[in-house]
């Protein structure tokens, strides 16, 4: 009996569930800023004057609780708009049908109302039987996908006049959301679940998959423009310099593609383990960290190795560069700084944060700011590696971090926990935390 | 240090480190790392296993003695027939609890593979992280990630949804739980038609409910549990000396070919040793009703005589 209860208490624990570790991202609009903080399958928007001055307002969530009162996304709207034109009703019903339309959510009574009144409409059978059949599918679809958004890991990518925010979920969807309101303009069933996140380069996103592709697709509507097939799993965002695309996969290879036709530029095999983390890069050399605790300099031209660097853990988070230097962060709990021209370490040692690093550090305020697995965010010295006053501030009460951490241009910090909140620290002069602020 | 620490520093940490040591000499493969593991644990627990069906077989011998004190005591003074059965099992060597360790052991395997499975194979990128502090500081190992999860048609870091091996583990479990339990005995006392019916029902719910398990379990962990009933029908195929009665797996035909005795009374104690390790730890209640002559022949009691008759050894001589 007792082997019985054991089991049952392990066969209804369940696989581990995907929390995810995206990080915040700020956007500029027009009139207005916002960041959008994704926590625990759910993607919040909020107005940083409203977070700084304390009053914390909320922009939109997404998926909205109530998710049957969703509405369809504008691609799909604007499909079954298309096809009631294309019948021979006078103009004026497909006005009134066109209302209903914009009045269609994901499920419930808008459906069949919008149903009910093509049925009653002059359309042919067939016309009525092809745009119901339409909408059943449509709904259907978007439906499903608002419901599973599950959780979040890669970069959220937005669009360069910061009016479309594009969000790779675990689940393997990918959502392009009109970041003023939170509804969707298109959403696309990827096949596989995403790790990476979305990376947006003008009319183009890429993203990778799980199951081992990378694909660019049009931002407009989500279709595909080419994919390729990678080796292993890719759950690093692509990364888009020039004419050219990085990515990597989890069987541990660098790959240099051209970014128009997917072509392949240059591959790097040389890690003996498996990279989940994206590329950091400078004019002539990528860099990038690997599970078999080494940091790879890699030649942009040809894709040969200029030198590797030894931790003693795994490298996951990306590698920033500046002035010469490489700073990289391993789950080792050490923050390494590592000259780009020999390899050869620019401190004296690792700066010890006493736990483990999954979040890439950033630059800010002269310094670099960079936060433990356990909640501890320090602010370092470039030149000597040493914790400046202030540091290590708390997140919380030692909340599990592992997302990227996140500067916006007016040198604010924001730091997404396990535990849904945002935290936002000043970080021009120091380190001055301005609060944290719970997530709805 | 609590006890989840514990349990991850004394089991879940080398598990972790010696299953990825194998896949990587597998070149990442992590089925192998399993069915190897498997057999070594079932290496491993062998004395385990053997101790098991010892004690079956002492608590068995033991049941005349047994009834005798009920009849003497039952009803009449209770605290005195608990005192004289401790006695008689003190006397005998038998610890009554003796039989449920060996399954106990399991326990914390099967616990602590479900939670290696789930940190390898990283199904989650959080996993992932989690397995980065579980490997040991060895280049051969911390340089395995990521590890192949599939093997053959199954993705072992996700339950099986072709059904095949929770179909396999409920198969194998069927199979070695019927060889293992006697048919039952008409001619037995109500108290052991009645535990003999409870063992008849467990053949059927244990495999039932594992095949059950199977479906919500990684499939790492299935493979593992149809890999070691697998290896116990093998193990035990060999250590009958090759005389297994198939026909038992056979609802209903076991009963009327081969009964189980009310009392078995052998005076071949140190003969029937060998054949005490046939016992699985999978199903501590069962006492194997099965004996094996000197001569290797192994018999079963005639249901109307008492006597026991021979089985396999006359088959195999024609």
């Amino acid at each position: 009996m007792a082997a019985l209860l054991a089991l049952v208490a392990v066969a209804c624990s369940g696989p581990p569930t995907p929390i995810g570790w995206a990080a915040a991202s700020p956007v500029v609009l027009e009139d207005q800023e916002i960041v959008l903080v994704p926590n625990d399958g759910q993607l919040t928007a909020l107005a940083p004057t409203g977070v700084v001055d304390g009053s914390g307002f909320s922009q939109w969530t997404f998926p909205p609780r109530d998710r049957d009162l969703y509405p369809v996304s504008t691609f799909s709207a604007d499909e079954i708009k298309d096809a009631i034109d294309g019948t021979t009703i006078e103009d004026g019903a497909k006005e009134d049908l066109a209302v209903r339309v914009d009045d269609l959510r994901v499920s419930g009574p808008t459906k069949e109302a919008l149903q009910d009144a093509i049925n009653a409409s002059l359309m042919t059978d067939d016309q009525k039987d092809s745009i119901n059949s339409l909408i059943d599918q449509v709904t259907e679809f978007e439906s499903g996908a608002v419901r599973n958004l599950e959780a979040i890991y890669g970069d959220i990518g937005v669009s360069a006049d910061g009016d479309t925010a594009y969000v790779a979920s675990f689940r393997g969807f990918v959502y392009a959301l009109d970041t003023k309101t939170g509804t969707t303009r298109w959403l696309r069933d990827a096949q596989s679940e995403l790790v990476s996140g979305v990376a947006v380069d003008g009319d183009t996103i890429y993203t990778g998959t799980r199951d081992g592709q990378l694909v660019a697709a049009e931002a407009a509507d989500g279709d595909t423009i080419w994919a390729i097939d990678l080796e292993g799993e890719a759950w690093a965002t692509p990364y888009v310099d020039g004419d050219n695309l990085y990515a990597t996969s989890l069987d541990g290879i660098v790959y240099k593609v051209n970014k128009e036709t997917g072509d392949e530029i240059w591959r790097f095999e040389g890690a003996k383990s498996g990279i989940a983390g994206r590329i950091g890069k400078d004019d002539e050399t990528v860099y990038i960290g690997a599970f078999d605790n080494k940091l790879y300099a890699i030649n942009d031209r040809d894709g040969t190795m200029k030198w590797s660097f030894e931790a003693d853990n795994w490298f996951w988070a990306t590698p920033i560069e500046r002035d010469g230097v490489v700073y990289a962060a391993s789950l080792d709990g050490k923050m390494y700084a590592v000259n780009t021209n020999d390899g050869s370490p620019a401190w004296p040692s690792g700066f010890d944060t006493g736990a483990p690093i999954r979040s890439a550090p950033v630059f800010g305020g002269d310094g670099l700011l960079v936060v433990s697995r356990d909640g501890k965010l320090f602010k370092l010295d470039l030149e000597s590696g040493d914790a400046i006053e202030g540091s290590p501030a708390l997140i919380g009460d030692g909340s599990t971090v592992e997302a990227d951490l996140a500067l916006d241009e007016n040198e604010l910090l924001y730091v997404v926990p396990r535990d849904p909140s945002l935290w936002i620290f000043e970080v021009a002069d120091g380190l001055r935390s301005r609060g944290d602020f719970p997530l709805p | 240090m609590g006890f989840g620490d514990l349990f991850n520093f004394l089991l879940i940490e080398p598990m972790t480190n010696v299953l990825v040591a194998v896949a990587q000499v597998f070149n990442g493969n992590f089925g192998m790392s399993i069915i190897i593991f498997t057999l070594v644990m079932r290496a491993i627990t062998w004395p385990l296993t053997a101790s098991q069906y010892k004690q079956s077989k002492k608590m068995q011998e033991m049941q005349p003695k047994l009834q005798e004190l009920q009849k003497k005591y039952k009803g009449k003074d209770p605290k005195k027939l608990q005192q004289e059965t401790m006695a008689l099992y003190k006397e005998g060597g038998v610890n009554p609890l003796g039989c449920i360790f060996p399954m106990l052991v399991q326990f914390p395997i099967w616990i602590a593979l479900y939670q290696v499975i789930n940190r390898t194979l990283g199904e989650t990128p959080e996993s992932f992280v989690g397995l980065s502090q579980t490997l040991y500081p060895i280049p051969f190992i911390h340089t395995a990630v990521p590890l192949n999860n599939h093997f053959l048609i199954w993705n072992l870091g996700q339950p099986d949804p072709t059904y095949m091996l929770p179909i396999m583990v409920a198969l194998t479990m069927y199979v070695q739980q019927k060889l293992i339990t006697p048919a039952p005995n008409p001619n037995a006392t109500p108290q052991q038609q009645q535990q003999a019916q409870t063992m008849q029902m467990m053949t059927w719910m244990m495999p039932l409910m594992f095949g059950w398990f199977s479906l919500t379990v990684p499939a790492g962990l299935a493979l593992y549990w149809a890999v070691s009933n697998l290896s116990g029908v093998v193990f035990q195929y060999f250590y009958m000396g090759r005389r297994v009665e198939w026909r038992n797996l056979l609802p209903g035909m076991g009963s009327a070919k081969a009964p189980a005795p009310a009392v078995v009374k052998s005076a071949k104690p140190k003969a029937e040793t060998k054949a005490a390790a046939v016992v699985e730890e999978a199903s501590p209640a069962i006492e194997a009703d099965y004996t094996v002559s000197e001569s290797g022949e192994a018999t079963a009691p005639d249901p109307q005589s008492g006597r026991r008759t021979k089985h396999g050894r006359r088959r195999g001589k024609r």
